[in-house]
């Protein structure tokens, strides 16, 4: 009897220590040599993101511990996922996305640190499907050549900054799925080079999900080599896209502006290098327009272009 | 009974793994997307992340078309060749070194196919009495160069494409790297195609000459065409020219550079744009080119440079030829 009541005290004891390691915490890690039976802790350190975000509280980090390949995964809730500088975390997508962002409403998600790479997949580096805000730092995603580096497809906020986005169809895609009121998306030292399509907005493109704004802000960015720079050719919705300080060159097209009604497109430019485009600088299509504060370089671009520039003053 | 059981279970386990080891193996041998090198590794090894390689040599061997080689750990890894798609990386914190030792040899030779995108990333390339390049671009439809340092090779360049492997629109992408103590920094001398040169953030400090660009020749019916473009870097401390542009040689050919918020400075001569035959044109706004102390510019005949009439040029030795303005749209 005391032996019986001694082995179901272990067992209790067990299961509660049990239950207190793989309960939810503030921080957890994954490392290459961790295990998915571990709590995930920065002592045991588990092996997948899946397996770390599950134990992981709303609200809290992954943070990777060492140089290894990691796997597709998909977030669900407020989180912060990081490979520090010094890291290397690779996610290969070899069949879907290779991180889907499938979170609430009102949910920040940040990824920092993650190289995202491809199999030739017709897939997504990192798709934002729900979610409130997504923070992409210091990331790179390159090699989905048939399909999409970035891809936003709900309404929400997104901010990539110091990010390398190449060798794509489309380096970056807006296009929501769901409908809903605005997107928005600032970009800071973001480098959408080597990609067909640099920046494609195209929200109403095959779906009819509508979004009322599509805002996006990039600064300090090079769109360069790609077959075209910056397309906007939204079916909804009034689409703005700020330039300053960017490198648009050496793109086959620079501007790919259209619009189908009753979208309509802006895109504003200043400080920026618009150069060496092959074919054409810009494209200036049916409801679309592009303003130019007058501090632009534009220069050895191909004979093609189409429309004129808006003078838009500084103030 | 239990004993016996064990017994049986351990060699079941035994058999098991032994059969899991074989087939790994098997797999690992086999290309893999993703490969690993480190200082403790061994190319009879099957590079994979618990057990790396020692060289670039064997892991890209052993890597698949459009795949990754990791570095794990700060090492010299030896001179390299690149024959297919595929990124090289080393992550920030690893140093990873490749010095070429005396001979002609080069550090990084790129020699992919004509539809493959190379990529070189963390690489640290250094020479020790090589007459050879560090990283040289023979063939390939795109190289992208990122955090880079190339280093020393006082009787070569420091980046270089050769000439005649660039088809009908090669692209060199150039990034957050440094190219630092070599006869050129970087050297282009194209005689085929139309290559497409974009760099940003990039120092080309203490060469004999920082960048020199040349297109010559026809290609398919067209001028032999190089466009680049540079932003927010410096081509600084250079003994000879910092920029050199030039066309044509005598044929055709088509060269041009546009410089964005850059500094060139503190070079003997600062820009020199000359062309035979083609065309060498060069633009510049919100660029510093000051303390030249031979010579700020140099426009041969026939060249232009193109100002946006926003730029810092002061100091220099005497210039030849005239800017002329481009307006800001």
């Amino acid at each position: 009897l005391r032996l019986t009541r001694l082995v179901l005290f272990s067992i209790v004891v067990v299961a509660i220590s049990a239950s207190a390691v793989f309960a939810q915490n503030s921080r957890t890690f994954v490392s290459g040599s961790g295990l998915d039976s571990n709590p995930c802790s920065l002592a045991a350190p588990c092996r997948t993101m899946t397996q770390a975000l599950s134990v992981t509280n709303a609200g809290g980090e992954v943070v990777i511990l060492s140089t290894a390949a990691y796997g597709p995964f998909t977030v669900n809730k407020a989180v912060t996922i990081e490979a520090p500088p010094g890291i290397y975390a690779g996610i290969t997508a070899t069949g879907g996305d290779g991180i889907d962002v499938n979170a609430n409403a009102n949910d920040v998600v940040t990824l920092r640190g993650f190289t995202v790479t491809n199999l030739d997949t017709s897939s997504t580096g990192i798709a934002f499907n729900s979610g409130g805000t997504l923070n992409i730092e210091n990331c790179v995603v390159d090699g989905f050549t048939s399909s999409t580096g970035i891809g936003i497809y709900a309404p929400g906020d997104t901010l990539v900054k110091d990010t390398i986005v190449r060798n794509n169809g489309s380096g970056f895609l807006v296009n929501p799925l769901t409908t809903g009121t605005a997107v928005t998306i600032t970009m800071d030292h973001v480098r959408l080079d080597g990609n067909t399509i640099g920046i494609f907005v195209v929200p109403g493109d095959g779906t009819a999900a509508t979004v009322s704004a599509v805002n996006a802000v990039i600064r300090n960015s090079s769109i360069s080599n790609n077959n075209i720079g910056v397309d906007v050719s939204p079916q909804v919705g009034v689409v703005s896209v700020g330039l300053e300080r960017c490198l648009i060159a050496n793109n086959i097209d620079g501007f790919a502006l259209n619009t189908v009604s009753p979208a309509s497109a802006s895109v504003s430019i200043s400080n920026c290098t618009i150069s060496r485009n092959v074919r054409e600088a810009f494209h200036i299509g049916l409801g679309t327009t592009i303003f130019s504060r007058g501090s632009n370089i534009f220069i050895g671009n191909g004979p093609d272009s189409s429309g004129s520039l808006t003078p838009f003053p500084a103030q | 009974m239990n004993t016996l059981g064990s017994c049986i279970k351990a060699l079941a386990l035994f058999s098991t793994s032994s059969v899991l080891v074989i087939i790994l193996g098997a797999t690992a041998f086999g290309q893999a997307q993703r490969t690993f090198v480190a200082e403790t590794g061994l190319d009879s090894n099957p590079c994979s992340l618990t057990a790396p390689c020692r060289t670039f040599t064997q892991a890209i061997s052993q890597t698949n078309a459009g795949g990754e080689v990791v570095v794990l750990s700060s090492a010299g890894y030896g001179p390299f060749a690149i024959n297919k798609a595929l990124t090289v990386e080393a992550p920030e914190g690893v140093y990873a070194g490749i010095t070429v030792n005396g001979g002609s040899g080069d550090g990084i030779d790129i020699n992919a196919g004509p539809n493959d995108v190379v990529k070189l990333r963390g690489l640290t390339v250094n020479n020790v009495g090589s007459t050879g390049n560090g990283v040289v671009f023979n063939t390939a439809a795109t190289v992208h160069i990122e955090s880079c340092v190339v280093n020393g090779f006082t009787n070569g360049a420091g980046i270089k494409i050769p000439g005649s492997g660039i088809g009908a629109l090669g692209s060199l992408l150039v990034k957050d790297t440094i190219a630092r103590n070599n006869e050129w920094g970087i050297l282009l001398g194209l005689t085929t195609g139309t290559l497409r040169v974009t760099m940003d953030h990039v120092r080309l400090d203490a060469n004999s000459i920082g960048l020199a660009m040349n297109a010559q020749g026809t290609f398919e019916g067209a001028p032999v065409t190089a466009t680049g473009v540079m932003r927010d870097s410096s081509v600084s401390g250079n003994t000879g020219t910092g920029i050199s542009v030039t066309a044509g040689n005598g044929t055709a050919g088509i060269c041009a550079l546009d410089l964005e918020s850059c500094l060139v400075t503190n070079n003997a001569s600062g820009m020199n744009l000359q062309q035979n035959g083609g065309s060498a044109t060069a633009s510049i706004s919100n660029t510093n080119i000051t303390n030249n102390s031979t010579i700020g510019f140099s426009i041969g005949t026939g060249s232009a440079i193109f100002s946006l009439g926003d730029n810092t040029i002061t100091g220099n030795g005497p210039d030849t030829g005239t800017l002329t303005q481009l307006a800001g749209q």
